[in-house]
């Protein structure tokens, strides 16, 4: 090929690659105005997550100014570490995970808390009595590291007189609960509503007893917006907008929780069934902190208190901070 | 380094004079693997090296080549001294050593590439040699797929594609069997008589020794010295016949009797 | 006097010797599967304990676009970590034959890293690159290194000592000598090495991915043990296969392509 015949594609090639590197750099200026942020999940994408993404999907972010983005992460300890390192900034989780973070000295805090009484309870095969806790006495209960209800056993029992020694706990890895209990290797186990609970009933067809933990004198502190010391001293502006915008979306939710779980279902890259879905959102917004009179998320000293002396009381925490370390309500005024 | 000529290659003296080699051992202690060595070989001459294992013959030759240093005495290659590496040498080694991944052309080949020699003149010449092997037509095979004796074949005709004045061969035969190994014998003389490069030949065979060379260095076992020199002029070319020569007969009892002496062979 | 056929009897054509030679084991495979799902219907065996192979067709059909997407994603950790893998360790392994005072600093470093479960590592590397690619890739070819590592040093110093006096005597560089006779040489081994870590870093991918990841088959292994989706499960292990598979084969024919003369051997000893 000559040289003349290489000039045309020569200035063709040279013109896509100037214009290429224009229309990335406009874009650029445009992104520039919204604020890039990254929410990482503790877990893997359920129903949990529903009021968020309704924030997300309805514009709500947006509008705040925010471009965000819902990722999922791999446990609560490991996201715990990625904000403390300055890797992730903004964190949404269990506060009881948080809690344990902050006594262990990680510079965290939680600054929006979404329940007061985590949905938590214990489920049974039909035919297995599961009435109160003292039917908890004889059983097979099924015990895993990291699992909330085991650590909490030992108060449980003893704010509800159940003799604990009666109680045959039997230590398994999380993944091998739920076979060992469909295959009535076990008799009882622990879910957490807004999860685990539908997904099984769905798989086995079956409806099982449940015991609400929270009706029985254990109340945790559940779903939270965790975020890095850092983060709420460098933009404590964008802490504010990003809470404005989520309890939004938990309003949104809370009253229509079916599109709820529409919404979330069109992020999610590997579906779920929808109706599992839907549960998951219900047993969620149907327990959110909604104080009368208080921003959606509004965290009372009284509840830290009593979920503090839980987890000292249960070794989940060595050493009690001053609570101002725990949490703080300012991003939500 | 010499000439880079195409033809008939021109032999070099050796002189070794009160070389002696010692080696330490892992223990700290001092084996010593040749004592006292002296000896003279002329230009174009074949000279076999034959005595017990361990009598340090092999060591001798790596002396020569340059490859090993001696521990006393001096050695002339060419009536250079000998230091480092002597650049007119060419070796073979009882293990063929060619290289599996190239062809055997490109094996023969390979002194010419590493020492820069002219390629296109080398190439013809190393098509020649292969040729006047019997292996013309293995030149774009792997060494794979070659038997024992051709494999040596190809590693001889490395050798001589760079035109040795010096070749130095340390039981090339030993790992073939005997049929093939009398055939390589007689090739090894055919292309011998024709270059008359000097030549020294390393063999546990008695009878190979007189077959191929014109003096046999009789080697005693550790530390190894010169036993004796057996000064062979059989007419040239040997063939099979030359075995049955009573002069044949001869030297290869001379050489006998001195292992018997040494105690290298027992009648009892 | 013996007959003469009426005519010579044809050869076997390509495919009736292929069956020839896999018959046997496509057999066996065949007679598992039936096994299998004869097992799970007659036991009645729920979908979510152990699927059968047709539940888990039916799942690789109906989700072929999820688990292809995901096989992607995983398929590019392996490939870098691969890759980085093999950028490090040859360079390594020649150090390692040239020096022996880095052979001797090295070697007990390396040694420790590899004797490390990678599972207890990944968390740590999590924490300190985050959730992108970064994490796979580095477990990935921290499994995956070593094993190259190895076999490249071993294939390295295999070289006769005859060879090396032999290119000596011809007046070689140090330089030469490699490129000419330790490298080349060192090729049939470097390649083991190779298959090994190809391998390891398949491995190493998918435990990255079940510590630190939103895409990949790892990840889809966990999610569906999450969801209690057995069928989904034994989809992404059985794609997770075949792409091992597939990988492997590959350097198998990067080999052959390479090292033309150990196919004449192995056709030889045929």
């Amino acid at each position: 090929m000559g040289p003349r015949a290489l000039m045309p594609r020569a200035i063709v090639t040279v013109g896509a690659v100037v214009g290429t590197l224009l229309v990335a750099a406009t874009e650029c200026a445009l992104a520039q105005g919204a604020e890039k942020i990254t929410i990482r999940f503790t877990w893997k994408l359920k129903g949990e997550y529903a009021p968020l993404f309704v924030a997300l999907d309805k514009g709500y972010y947006k509008a705040e100014g925010l471009d965000v983005d819902l990722a999922e992460g791999s446990g609560a300890q490991t996201v715990l570490k990625l904000l403390a390192s300055g890797n992730e900034k903004f964190g949404y989780g269990p506060a009881v995970s948080a809690a344990q973070a902050v006594s262990q000295g990680l510079p965290v805090k939680v600054v929006a808390l979404y329940q007061t009484k985590a949905p938590m309870g214990v489920i049974s095969f039909p035919d297995v009595a599961l009435k109160a806790p003292k039917d908890l006495e004889g059983k097979r209960l099924a015990i895993s590291v990291g699992e909330t209800f085991g650590d909490m056993l030992v108060p449980f029992c003893r704010i509800n007189n159940v003799d604990i020694s009666k109680i045959q706990q039997i230590q398994m890895d999380a993944s091998a609960r739920t076979t060992q209990f469909l295959t009535r290797k076990i008799d009882v186990m622990s879910v957490y509503l807004s999860n685990e609970w539908p997904q099984i009933e769905k798989r086995a067809g079956v409806k099982f007893n449940l015991l609400r933990v929270s009706d029985f004198g254990l109340n945790l502190l559940g779903a939270s917006m965790i975020v890095s010391n850092a983060i709420a001293e460098q933009s404590p502006e964008t802490v504010r907008k990003l809470l404005r915008a989520t309890a939004q979306g938990y309003r949104d939710a809370i009253a229509d929780p079916k599109a709820a779980a529409a919404t979330m279902a069109k992020y999610m890259k590997v579906p779920e069934e929808p109706d599992v879905l839907e549960r998951q959102v219900e047993a969620t917004v149907v327990s959110t902190n909604a104080p009368a009179g208080k921003p959606l998320g509004w965290q009372e000293s009284a509840d830290w208190q009593a979920n503090l002396t839980l987890l000292k009381e249960t070794g989940g925490i060595a050493e009690l901070k001053p609570l101002a370390t725990y949490y703080s309500n300012d991003y939500l005024k | 380094m010499d000439a880079q000529s195409a033809g008939p290659a021109a032999g070099v003296p050796i002189g070794i004079a009160g070389v002696a080699k010692s080696y330490r051992t892992a223990r700290g202690g001092e084996v010593e693997a040749l004592a006292e060595i002296n000896l003279a070989i002329a230009a174009g001459e074949f000279v076999s090296v034959v005595g017990p294992s361990g009598c340090g013959k092999s060591t001798l030759m790596m002396l020569i080549s340059g490859l090993i240093p001696a521990t006393s005495g001096m050695i002339t290659v060419g009536s250079r001294p000998v230091k480092g590496a002597v650049g007119n040498v060419a070796i073979v080694f009882q293990r063929d050593v060619l290289l599996d991944w190239r062809t055997v052309l490109a094996n023969v080949l390979l002194p010419v590439e590493i020492k820069k020699l002219d390629p296109v003149v080398h190439r013809q010449k190393a098509r020649d040699l292969l040729r006047s092997v019997g292996l013309a037509e293995f030149e774009d095979k792997y060494p794979g797929e070659l038997s024992g004796g051709m494999r040596q074949r190809v590693a001889i005709c490395r050798a001589l594609v760079q035109d040795p004045g010096l070749l130095l061969m340390d039981e090339p035969f030993g790992a073939l069997d005997a049929l093939t190994r009398e055939q390589m014998n007689l090739d090894l003389q055919r292309m011998w008589l024709r270059d008359r490069n000097t030549v020294l030949f390393i063999t546990h065979s008695i009878e190979e020794a007189v077959l191929l060379s014109d003096r046999v260095v009789v080697m005693s076992s550790r530390p190894g010295r010169v036993a004796d020199i057996v000064v062979n002029d059989l007419p040239r070319p040997r063939g099979a016949h030359t075995r049955s020569e009573p002069r044949f007969v001869e030297h290869v009892e001379r050489i006998r009797r001195h292992f018997l002496a040494l105690g290298v062979l027992s009648e009892t | 006097m013996t007959t003469l056929a009426a005519a010579p009897p044809s050869s076997p054509t390509r495919i009736t010797a292929w069956i020839g030679r896999n018959g046997p084991v496509l057999a066996i495979v065949a007679i598992i599967f039936a096994a299998w799902e004869a097992a799970v219907v007659a036991l009645r065996v729920p979908d979510y304990i152990l699927p059968s192979p047709s539940a888990i067709a039916a799942k690789i059909a109906g989700s072929w676009q999820l688990l292809m997407v995901n096989a992607f994603v995983t398929l590019e950790e392996i490939l870098l970590g691969f890759a980085l893998s093999v950028a490090v360790a040859i360079p390594l392994a020649i150090a390692v034959v040239y020096s022996r005072i880095f052979e001797r600093v090295a070697f007990p470093f390396m040694v420790s890293l590899q004797t490390i479960p990678k599972v207890a590592l990944a968390p740590i590397l999590v924490m300190w690159l985050g959730y992108g690619i970064m994490p796979k890739v580095m477990v990935a070819f921290l499994i995956s290194f070593f094993p190259i590592v190895i076999n490249s040093v071993i294939g390295m110093r295999s070289a006769e000592k005859e060879m090396i006096y032999l290119v000596q005597s011809m007046g070689a560089s140090e330089l030469t000598t490699f490129l000419k006779i330790r490298l080349p040489k060192a090729l049939p081994s470097i390649f083991g090495g190779l298959k090994v870590g190809m391998g390891q870093a398949v491995v190493g991918a998918t435990v990255g991915e079940f510590i630190a990841a939103e895409r990949g088959l790892g990840y889809l292994q966990l999610i569906s043990q999450v969801r209690l989706d057995t069928p989904l499960l034994f989809a992404a292990v059985v794609v997770l296969s075949a792409l091992g598979v597939l990988l492997f084969n590959a350097v198998v024919l990067v080999e052959r392509i390479a090292l033309p003369w150990s196919r004449v051997a192995t056709e030889i000893a045929e």
